[in-house]
Order: C-alpha cells, then structure tokens, then sequence
C-alpha cells in the first residue's frame, strides 16, 4: 500500500483563556487576530513552522513546541504551538501556546512569546543563565 | 528584578463550570486576586488535547524547519 501523503497544512486550535490574557497588551492585536483568522480558515502551512530551542539562551526551555513568525515569513511577533491530537484521535494538531513579541524592547517589563510559553509549560517565569 | 516563583492554583465552581485559577496575589487582608490558569497542562484539558510528538507530526505533515537560537 503506498503511503498516505503529507498534508501541507496543519489545523490549529485556540485556547480561550489564553488568547485573551495574551490579546491585553493593545499592541499587535491585529496581527494576532488577522492571523488567527486564517489559521482557523486555511490551517498552518508546514513550510513556516519551526521547532522551538531545547534550551534558549534567555533560559526558555520549550522542547517539543513549534513556532511561526508573525507576520510570515520573519515578522516581530510569534505564535508558539503545543502539538497535540484530540483524545479522541484525529490527527496531529497544533494547540495555540502563546502570543507575542519575538524581541520585545529593552527596559519593557513585557514577556517575550518565548517567556510566555516557558511559563505556561513550566509554571515558572524563565531563569537566564549566569553570564 | 523577575525572580523564579512557584504559581499557586485553585479551581472554583461546581460539575461543568468549574474553572481553574492562578493566584495572582493575597492582600494583607487575605483578599485573593485570580486569573484564569493558562498553563499548558489547563490549555489541554480545556481542549481535551493529549501530547504529540515532533517526530510524530513530522510524520503526518512532514519536516518543520530546525531550532534557529532564538529561543
């Protein structure tokens, strides 16, 4: 039997909770919702999706998780996704993790995407390495 | 300064609308302030998600793009 082709486009599912806490800063609101938008209308393409650093050197640690830039292909801000399949089956999905800024400005107390999602998998803000 | 801090959870109400929280705080007089809990173990049970692995999504959708040092 040959094998079953790759889909080049994956679905993705939002989480309430955590899209409205990360849509409460006013700035980049419409990038999130615009592509949310099509997200849930055309679903991700593969082609832009990268896997997240094991181990980043702001001290984030988010194995397993992918993330896109928004807007693609390298724009400021990021969607970090969970990878997840319904319990009841179904294929593999992508489970929104967190919003935000890729870089947000020195001196800002804003989280950037990566601390976000560090602190939803882990329950804990990021430590940085010693320097 | 941001410390590394354990983050307290609680769940209120009752059958399906219970809800879990996070507290954010306790006042002096013992007045809780609470969000609601947007960890990835509460994100999956709200959408009644079990883990996949990168390896297995690759193999439904194919290769993603390698780690680039960002984070």
């Amino acid at each position: 039997m040959a094998p079953r082709p790759r889909l080049a486009r994956a679905p993705v599912v939002f989480d309430a909770e955590a899209w409205a806490e990360d849509l409460q800063p006013a700035s980049g609101r419409e990038v999130a919702v615009d592509s949310r938008a099509r997200l849930e209308r055309e679903g991700q393409p593969v082609s832009e999706l990268r896997a997240c650093d094991a181990e980043g050197r702001d001290g984030t640690r988010l194995a397993g998780c992918l993330k896109v830039y928004l807007p693609p292909p390298a724009g400021p801000w990021g969607f970090v996704f969970l990878l997840g399949r319904s319990t009841d089956g179904g294929p593999a999905r992508l489970e929104f993790l967190a919003f935000g800024l890729r870089h947000p400005p020195e001196g800002t107390r804003r989280p950037s995407v990566y601390a976000i999602a560090h602190r939803r998998l882990h329950g804990r803000v990021p430590r940085p390495p010693a320097s | 300064m941001v410390s590394e801090h354990a983050i307290a959870r609680v769940r209120l109400g009752h059958d399906d609308a219970e809800r879990e929280y996070v507290v954010m705080s306790e006042e002096p007089d013992g007045t809780l302030v609470l969000r609601p809990d947007t960890a990835a173990e509460a994100i999956r049970r709200r959408l009644g998600s079990a883990p996949a692995t990168v390896e297995e999504f690759e193999a439904e959708y194919g290769r993603v793009l390698p780690p680039d040092g960002e984070g």
